[in-house]
């Protein structure tokens, strides 16, 4: 074995610590009104408890917000790892000529809007060349760490997760981190990376591939400069760590004319579907397959065994277990049909009228309330038991579970059974739990309460059954590429 | 199964380059139809036998070899939809009647605007099931190579799928796996399957780690062969283009 692939990694990662690491962070764009941007994120870091030290760069303060401020990065004392600039477009070049070479990564929000957009970026490139400060944006919103102990979201949780994500867009780095984190998503670091011209999505995902701290990794990108390198970490993940994408820019327009039949046929959407294909990245329309599909890669552990993609789906609601039918099959799945020892254990569970039990199996709350809740527990043990499913889908229509409120603890009891019989092993379904709600207050805090505990347990949640069904086909994807090409 | 008979791809011939480098040092936007078919010969695509006429050449005797029917078709050092102009004429009984065509094609080229750089005389393609084989740029992930349902409703039928350079002979496989006619190509209704064997290969000659368009990126634009027609016998490339990169 030769030792350059370590090298290699080692290197990556030392090259990305002091951003996800910094000991020492400064901030330009704090005013001595404490109202600005800059003073938002000293805040927050303070808020946050981050452990390093904390400099703002002013050019007369000489304490902002309780810190010491400088005039120049230059003038502080020691090496600053990160830089977070939110000074107008027209300042950043001072702050980053007079950096003494000791700045390690610069992250610049501004945009020039004055039209020397191009000019303007390309004197910061070069500006930050000459004094060894990898630059960040310009256009973006910040960076998110929780190994570092910062970001720059308020409210944001800095719970460790294991998803890396690089983010072409500010805003949608915001809904990423705090949408994802309603769903119970935590991350390993994200980066707004704006237009780019220095850190590129690539970078990032390289560092992502090689970070022991990062098993899933989620970009959404606009414009890759480097694509063919892109497409090459790609290719030499191998699906190893599931990668999610989301790429924006994809319709044709703009698209040049094409003189070939080809080329009126081919664009940027089966450009990327390719690439999706060939390395086993799950490609996702919108953010909220995004986050689900990011959900589905770190709670569940592949199959690859499993060649039948046959699904069990259980839960209230007559019609919307049919129309559930009728999703699975369009993506791929089949219901798993019941042999004849799961037929008679059934038929063994003491229980009122009213389930029918073949499968899609429907269980009105009528049943499901026997035992305060718990009779499902039984239901999944026999259908891991004597169906053994690829994957089993559980639908919950929270306010008609509601409406039994002389049950005592109804829904706790649901959720609690459901989760504690699940013994997890390569061979047990994916468990999937749909919680369904009406949208109320009270089913939406049912929702979110059950919801935490599913997540403790492993088990993804969703809104609603297609959700699950489109998460479940791409996480189905991404297991038959590993079990098909990862080893050749 | 497919799977079950991976090929290595073809190595192409050194002197494939030499009728792309000819057309690309005369300038020449495009690679005219006969230069084109030399290269797909050479990197193992077959295509019908045919003879090259200049513009102004009868094919009174000039035909040695071929056998009736003939396919006639307009050469030019432009990328032209031929059947869109009318620059081609099929299933022609004798020399007399491609004299005939010779005179009607070149009278619309020149409606059309389109130099006429010569003829290219072909036998008839054998039947079969047309299919298209192409390649592109993407401006951010580079080469990509295509096949597809073939033949002039190709953009209709919108069945097609591409692979990004190089593509693995599993890409290849599974390329031609996700077509919505593979079931017509694996024999439906009783039909005799295509070489499937043939077609992977002609792709891993094109967009394989040593194909002609993963190799030759830098000056092949964009390329279209279409139709290929395939049948049980394998492959033959009937219709192509290669367009060339503005060589600056």
């Amino acid at each position: 074995m030769s030792t350059e692939p370590d090298v290699a990694l080692a290197s990556i990662i030392d090259c990305f610590r002091p951003l996800f690491a910094p000991e020492s962070i400064a901030v330009a764009g704090a005013s001595t009104q404490g109202t600005s941007a800059g003073n938002r994120f000293i805040r927050s870091l303070k808020t946050a408890g981050y452990g390093g030290r904390i400099y703002a760069v002013h050019p007369n303060a000489e304490v902002i917000d309780g810190i010491p401020a400088f005039g120049r990065i230059a003038d502080i004392p020691g090496v600053v790892d990160y830089a977070y600039l939110t000074v107008p477009a027209e300042r950043v070049e001072s702050i980053l000529a007079a950096t003494g070479g000791k700045l390690r990564f610069a992250q610049v929000m501004a945009t020039n809007e004055d039209g020397s957009s191009e000019a303007w970026e390309k004197t910061l490139l070069t500006l930050a060349r000459e004094m060894g400060t990898r630059l960040i944006g310009p256009n973006c919103m910040g960076s998110h760490s929780p190994r570092g102990g910062y970001t720059f979201v308020e409210g944001a949780s800095l719970s460790r997760g294991r998803i890396g994500i690089a983010c072409q867009s500010g805003g949608l780095g915001m809904d990423i981190l705090l949408r994802g984190q309603n769903l119970g998503l935590s991350y390993s670091g994200l980066v707004t990376l704006g237009n780019s011209i220095d850190v590129e999505p690539s970078d990032l995902f390289e560092y992502y591939l090689a970070d022991p701290g990062t098993e899933v990794i989620g970009m959404y990108v606009e414009d890759i400069k480097d694509g063919r390198r892109f497409l090459d970490l790609a290719r030499r993940n191998r699906g190893s760590k599931p990668v999610v994408l989301m790429v924006g820019g994809l319709s044709k327009a703009g698209q040049k004319a094409a003189v070939s039949h080809t080329g009126a046929m081919g664009g940027g959407r089966q450009a990327w579907e390719a690439l999706a294909r060939q390395t086993g990245a799950i490609l996702a329309p919108n953010l909220d397959a995004f986050l689900d599909a990011l959900q589905v890669c770190s709670l569940l552990r592949p199959k690859l065994e499993a060649d039948e993609p046959t699904v069990t789906l259980l839960g209230n609601g007559g019609g919307t277990s049919v129309l559930a039918t009728d999703a699975l099959d369009a993506a791929g799945f089949k219901l798993a049909e019941l042999q004849s020892q799961a037929r008679e254990a059934y038929a063994e569970i003491d229980m009122p009228p009213g389930a029918s039990l073949k499968n899609p199996m429907d269980v009105p709350a009528s049943v499901l309330k026997e035992e305060e809740g718990r009779l499902i527990a039984r239901l999944l043990e026999v259908d891991r038991r004597f169906t053994s499913p690829y994957a089993t889908l559980v639908h919950l229509n929270l306010p008609v579970l509601m409406a039994y409120r002389h049950v005592k603890d109804l829904l706790p009891n649901l959720v609690q059974s459901m989760l504690s019989r699940v013994p997890k092993n390569d061979k047990s379904p994916h468990t999937l739990l749909i919680l369904r709600s009406d949208r109320s207050d009270e089913a939406d805090d049912w929702r979110r309460r059950m919801r935490t505990v599913a997540l403790q347990h492993r088990i993804p949640t969703f809104d609603e059954l297609p959700q699950a069904i489109m998460a479940l086909q791409a996480y189905r994807k991404y297991e038959r590429f590993l079990a098909t090409r990862s080893s050749g | 199964m497919l799977h079950d008979r991976l090929t290595k791809g073809h190595t192409p011939d050194d002197r494939a380059d030499v009728a792309l480098d000819l057309a690309w040092n005369a300038g020449q936007s495009a690679c005219d139809e006969y230069q084109a078919k030399a290269l797909l010969r050479r990197i193992g695509i077959p295509t019908p036998k045919g003879i090259r006429l200049s513009a102004s050449q009868s094919a009174k005797g000039a035909l040695g070899g071929l056998e009736s029917p003939f396919a006639l078709k307009a050469l030019s050092d432009n990328p032209i939809h031929k059947s869109d102009i009318g620059a081609i004429c099929l299933s022609l009984p004798s020399e007399e009647a491609v004299d005939d065509a010779r005179a009607e094609i070149a009278a619309r080229m020149a409606d059309a605007g389109q130099t006429l750089s010569g003829f290219l005389v072909e036998e008839m393609a054998d039947s079969g099931l047309e299919l298209i084989i192409g390649g592109i740029h993407d401006p951010k992930l580079g080469p990509m190579i295509m096949i597809g349902a073939g033949g002039i409703f190709t953009e209709v039928l919108n069945d097609t799928i591409f692979g990004l350079c190089p593509i693995s002979s599993f890409d290849a496989i599974e390329m031609i796996e996700s077509l919505k006619i593979l079931p017509i190509l694996k024999g439906a209704r009783g039909r005799a399957p295509v070489d499937l064997t043939a077609l992977e290969s002609a792709l891993l000659a094109l967009g394989g780690e040593t194909g002609l368009f993963w190799q030759r990126a830098d000056r092949i634009a964009e390329f279209d062969i279409n139709p290929v027609i395939v049948n049980a016998k394998g492959v033959t490339a009937v219709d192509a283009r290669f367009v060339l990169k503005a060589s600056t």
